[in-house]
C-alpha cells in the first residue's frame, strides 16, 4: 500500500472550498446588523445620575421659565383676561 | 456609504466609536472581520449555515464586548476573535450530526477511469469527514495553519498552549488524514482535481 504524501495531503486540503462570496458576505453582514441588541443604541439607553439630573434641572428651569412669562403676562394690564388665559394654557 | 467612512480608522478607533454606540463603526469592523471568521467557522464544523449562525454570533459578542475592551490593538482583536470562534465552533459541532465516511459512496481507488468522474462535491464531502475524525484541537491547529496561514506562536495564542504543543498537534493531525487516506485508498483522488 502506498503511503499518503504531505504533496498528496495538501491536494485533498485545497479540496474544502468554502464560499465567501459578496453576495453571501453582504447577506451576512445585514443578518448582523439587523440583530443588533437595541441596548446600546442611544435612543435606548438609561440616562446616566449625572444626564439625569442635567435632564431635570433643564425641564424645570424651563417650566420655571414658562410660569414666570405666565406671570408677567397675567399682571400686565394692557392684557387681557382671554389673552392672559390663552397665554397659561398655552404655556403648559 | 457606511464602509468609506470607517476604513481607514484603525481597529482600536473603530473599537472606541462602537463603545459608544456607533454601528457604522461596527460595520466597518464586521467587513474588515467577518471573511475569515466565516472561513475558519466553516471549516472547523463542516456546515455552511452553522458557520453562518457561529459568525452572526462572535460579532454580536465583539459588539457587546466594545465597552469594556482594553484598547490592546488590532493584533489581538483578531486573536480574541480566532478564540472566540473556536471555542464557539466546539460547541456547536458536538451538536451537528456528521456523515461517516463510511457512508459516503467512494469509487474503487484502483480504477484509473474513476479518477474522472469523481465530481467536486464527493471530493469535499470526503474531507469533510476527514475532519470529523480529528479532535477539536487537530482540527482547529489544521485549519488555522493550513487555511489561515497562522504561525505556530499565533495559534498557541489562540489555544492556550505552548508553541511546540501546537507543532505536535499539527504534525499529529496530518499523520492521521494521511493515514486515513491511505486506508481508504484515495490518496491520488485529489491530484487529478488540483492539477
Amino acid at each position: 500500500m502506498t503511503k499518503t504524501t504531505d504533496k498528496q495531503l495538501d491536494r485533498w486540503l485545497d479540496t474544502f472550498k468554502v464560499d465567501n462570496s459578496p453576495a453571501r458576505l453582504t447577506g451576512l453582514e445585514e443578518r448582523i446588523m439587523l440583530s443588533l441588541p437595541l441596548n446600546r443604541n442611544g435612543f435606548f439607553q438609561t440616562l446616566s445620575f449625572k444626564d439625569g439630573m442635567l435632564a431635570a434641572l433643564g425641564a424645570t428651569c424651563v417650566a420655571a421659565g414658562v410660569l414666570w412669562i405666565d406671570y408677567l403676562v397675567q399682571n400686565s394690564e394692557a392684557t387681557s383676561y382671554v389673552l392672559a388665559s390663552t397665554y397659561m394654557y398655552g404655556g403648559f | 456609504m457606511r464602509a468609506a467612512s470607517g476604513k481607514q480608522k484603525t481597529d482600536a478607533e473603530l473599537l472606541d466609536r462602537m463603545a459608544i454606540g456607533d454601528q457604522d463603526a461596527f460595520h466597518s469592523l464586521i467587513q474588515r472581520h467577518l471573511p475569515y471568521v466565516l472561513k475558519t467557522a466553516e471549516r472547523m464544523i463542516v456546515d455552511s449555515h452553522g458557520a453562518e449562525d457561529v459568525a452572526q454570533e462572535v460579532m454580536i459578542k465583539l459588539w457587546n464586548k466594545a465597552p469594556t475592551w482594553d484598547k490592546k490593538g488590532s493584533a489581538q482583536l483578531k486573536t480574541w476573535l480566532y478564540r472566540v470562534t473556536v471555542n464557539l465552533c466546539i460547541d456547536k459541532f458536538r451538536q451537528i450530526k456528521h456523515c461517516p465516511i463510511e457512508q459516503i459512496e467512494i469509487l474503487p481507488s484502483r480504477q484509473k477511469d474513476a479518477l474522472s468522474h469523481i465530481h467536486e462535491k464527493q471530493l469535499q464531502e470526503i474531507i469533510q469527514s476527514l475532519f470529523f475524525d480529528l479532535t477539536n484541537q487537530q482540527r482547529i491547529a489544521i485549519v488555522l495553519s493550513y487555511y489561515e496561514g497562522l504561525k505556530a506562536p499565533q495559534i498557541a495564542d489562540i489555544l492556550d498552549l505552548t508553541p511546540g504543543a501546537v507543532t505536535a498537534l499539527l504534525h499529529r493531525a496530518r499523520h492521521a488524514l494521511k493515514a486515513r487516506l491511505t486506508d481508504l485508498g484515495i490518496e491520488g483522488w485529489a491530484d487529478d482535481k488540483n492539477n
